[in-house]
């Protein structure tokens, strides 16, 4: 998957997820407090709904490392922003992109 | 809609929304309106309508005061003793918005018959022909409990103070998701020390939780309508950052009872492979 230009750095609020559409797929993309920008799946595989990009932003402890997570806001299970993995359910995951933000443009493939 | 109360015009605004964004409708257990099925890109025009028509779209989630429940009371009931609906209403515009460590549920009965089932709620109040008796620490849930009572007869301006002060020491002392019962179980002194803390002010603070409350009664707005003038906030409220105005697709509605409900797994599945054979809806 080539490249697509999603929207400005600027329009996405730090600690915040937003949706967005890529290729007919639906995305959750996150900005951090330090502007690193995750993109996953915004459908919560224990729901079944499209909704992830209405979770709540976090951090938690994986193997001694911080990682970012975002956090389903409907049975509240956390999702390893980097990995797409589900913490307490490992086997289950997000889908997960590949991001990069150039001259405020935030891109995703 | 404070105390369940409503006017028939504003009742018809509330139909025609419903018609309009084809929302499904129900009424609730807090003598409220459901309207459920709305996109979350329609949530400001949907919010827009309400308040023009001067309705708030309620505080009916979040940990924080819900609704306040009213039987007619004197006003329509020959048993009825005081303006319980009139009462619920003052309450639930004083507490609106209000924060706290878990959500907060009011009743006001007209007499002691308790139509509005007041002491199953976190603070419970029952007309008496002198006054207003006051229970705190009720709910329904799993663990069902009836209010206990507080204070006996008491006139309007000292029931609203005694509730102020029973929120505000619940709010700085209770944990995370502790209900007030619990909250009371585990509070040293029980009902008693809440008595003496509340109504004869025995640690001294009472007037710091008038004025807190205060606080919150002086800088409540309506939250819905301050998105409505927030661009930043307004911006949220779309379904896609990059195309704000295309409907998630995989939303999916079948017909039931005359209304719409969301297709289960296994009807989205018949749809994909069969087409709309069920009465699907938009």
């Amino acid at each position: 998957m080539s490249w697509h230009r999603v929207c400005r750095l600027h329009e996405l609020q730090p600690e915040r997820a937003v949706a967005a559409l890529i290729e007919g797929r639906q995305v959750a993309l996150v900005r951090l407090l330090d502007d690193r920008v995750y993109a996953v799946g915004h459908h919560d595989p224990f729901s079944g709904a499209n909704v992830m990009a209405r979770g709540i932003v976090g951090s938690a402890t994986v193997a001694g490392d911080t990682v970012p997570t975002l956090i389903s806001p409907m049975y509240k299970q956390a999702f390893d922003l980097t990995t797409g993995r589900c913490l307490t359910q490992p086997e289950v995951a997000l889908e997960r992109w590949d991001v990069r933000v150039v001259e405020d443009w935030v891109e995703v493939a | 809609m404070p105390g369940g109360e409503i006017t028939p015009d504003k009742l018809i605004v509330i139909g025609e929304v419903a018609k309009d964004f084809g929302l499904y409708t129900k009424i609730t257990g807090g003598q409220r309106i459901d309207l459920f099925g709305a996109r979350v890109e329609q949530l400001p025009l949907i919010w827009k309508r309400l308040v023009d028509a001067g309705m708030e779209s309620g505080q009916a989630y979040g940990k924080s005061l819900r609704t306040v429940k009213s039987c007619v009371g004197s006003t329509w009931c020959r048993f009825g003793v005081q303006d319980s609906v009139g009462m619920a209403i003052a309450l639930e515009l004083r507490y609106r918005g209000l924060r706290a460590p878990h959500k907060l549920k009011l009743g006001v009965s007209g007499c002691a018959r308790e139509c509005a089932e007041a002491r199953g709620k976190d603070v419970g109040v029952i007309a008496t022909d002198k006054g207003w008796n006051l229970y705190v620490g009720g709910n329904g849930g799993f663990t069902p409990r009836h209010a206990q009572l507080l204070a006996e007869d008491l006139d309007d301006d000292t029931l609203v103070q005694t509730i102020d002060r029973f929120f505000m020491y619940y709010i700085r002392t209770a944990d995370r998701l502790q209900r007030t019962a619990v909250w009371m179980e585990e509070l040293e002194g029980g009902l008693k020390h809440l008595q003496e803390v509340l109504i004869a002010d025995s640690l001294g603070i009472g007037a710091d939780l008038d004025a807190a409350m205060a606080r919150h009664v002086d800088s409540y707005s309506d939250e819905w309508a301050d998105v409505l003038g927030d661009p930043v906030k307004l911006a949220r409220f779309s379904s896609f950052v990059n195309a704000t105005d295309y409907p998630d697709p995989d939303l999916l509605y079948v017909a039931e009872r005359g209304q719409k409900r969301p297709a289960t797994p296994e009807e989205k599945q018949a749809v994909l492979i069969a087409g709309p054979a069920l009465q699907v809806r938009p």
